[in-house]
């Protein structure tokens, strides 16, 4: 007489959580990383104005532009799957840091820190639900 | 709860701020800096002998609810160290950050025996903490390092999270 465990459907079940966990945070990367570029885009295109021009709505969002290429140098990138950042290019636009941040003599604009602010109650609630729904439907 | 519904992010700032302020006004190495309220203009900064510390508006980032109480906003502010060529070096920007993080992060200094004096609307509250004015510092982050134009000029911010 003999006594069998099998835990292969426990050990195969924890497979798919851990699978699927996997692709629900891959997921909710993607939907931090769009969410802040957009953001930040609409914080970034404010009125156009030309060189040498007062600039309208001084120190307010969203932020007046001559030509636009802050808004263009937003970028995202994926480091690992669980990591990604949206960032200002350097190359592209290498005010982007003083525009953020102000100067002695500009107010900061946080184009990017504002939209974190903005965004960061759906981002962590979406992560919630994807991880949540990932881990009930893979356990099923 | 003395900081008023409706007024918040005027009241959560000056409270802060003075809080800051009382700290500059007594404590040492506090007293070689000066505090102030909002964005430090060029000419507030030109006009100033000490390093400022800067203190932002706040912006709420959450509501906490709990069950059978009143709910509770989760604000962020910015406090600023900027030393504009008033020591020359990185030494006093890294001591102004020590000195906020360890203030912030010891509580009982910080929300128990700093008192300030503040008048909020037409009420004039005297010798009252941060608990007393209904602002918890819950974290402090940073520092975070600013970029500047001027190489004898440091910042560096960082992130109170307050509920209230």
């Amino acid at each position: 007489m003999s006594v069998t465990f099998d835990m292969s459907g426990w050990v195969a079940k924890n497979a798919r959580v851990k699978a699927a966990l996997a692709d629900a945070v891959k997921k909710s990367v993607d939907f931090g990383m769009q969410s802040l570029h957009e953001e930040a885009v609409k914080n970034l295109t404010g009125p156009h104005y030309q060189i040498g021009e007062r600039g309208p709505m001084t120190g307010q969002m969203p932020i007046p532009r001559i030509t636009g290429n802050l808004a263009r140098s937003l970028k995202q990138r994926r480091m690992k799957p669980e990591l990604g950042a949206v960032y200002a290019d350097s190359n592209t636009a290498n005010y982007a840091a003083y525009v953020h941040d102000g100067t002695k003599y500009v107010k900061p604009r946080r184009f990017l820190g504002d939209a974190v602010k903005m965004k960061k109650e759906a981002i962590l609630r979406r992560f919630s639900n994807n991880c949540k729904l990932a881990i009930r439907r893979a356990g099923q | 709860m003395s900081v008023r519904a409706g007024y918040e992010i005027e009241d959560i700032q000056r409270v802060v701020h003075a809080v800051i302020a009382a700290k500059v006004s007594t404590a040492s190495p506090w007293t070689s800096w000066t505090a102030i309220l909002g964005w430090p203009e060029s000419d507030v900064l030109n006009n100033l002998a000490k390093p400022v510390i800067y203190v932002e508006p706040p912006t709420m980032i959450a509501r906490t609810v709990q069950q059978g109480a009143m709910s509770s906003g989760v604000w962020e502010m910015i406090v600023g160290c900027w030393d504009d060529r008033k020591t020359g070096g990185t030494q006093e920007i890294n001591i102004i950050g020590s000195q906020l993080l360890n203030f912030f992060r010891d509580k009982k200094t910080s929300h128990d025996t700093t008192k300030i004096t503040i008048t909020l609307g037409s009420t004039t509250y005297t010798s009252k903490d941060l608990i007393d004015m209904g602002v918890n510092v819950i974290s402090i982050v940073g520092p975070r390092e600013i970029a500047t134009t001027d190489l004898k000029e440091f910042r560096t911010e960082f992130i109170l999270t307050i509920r209230n």
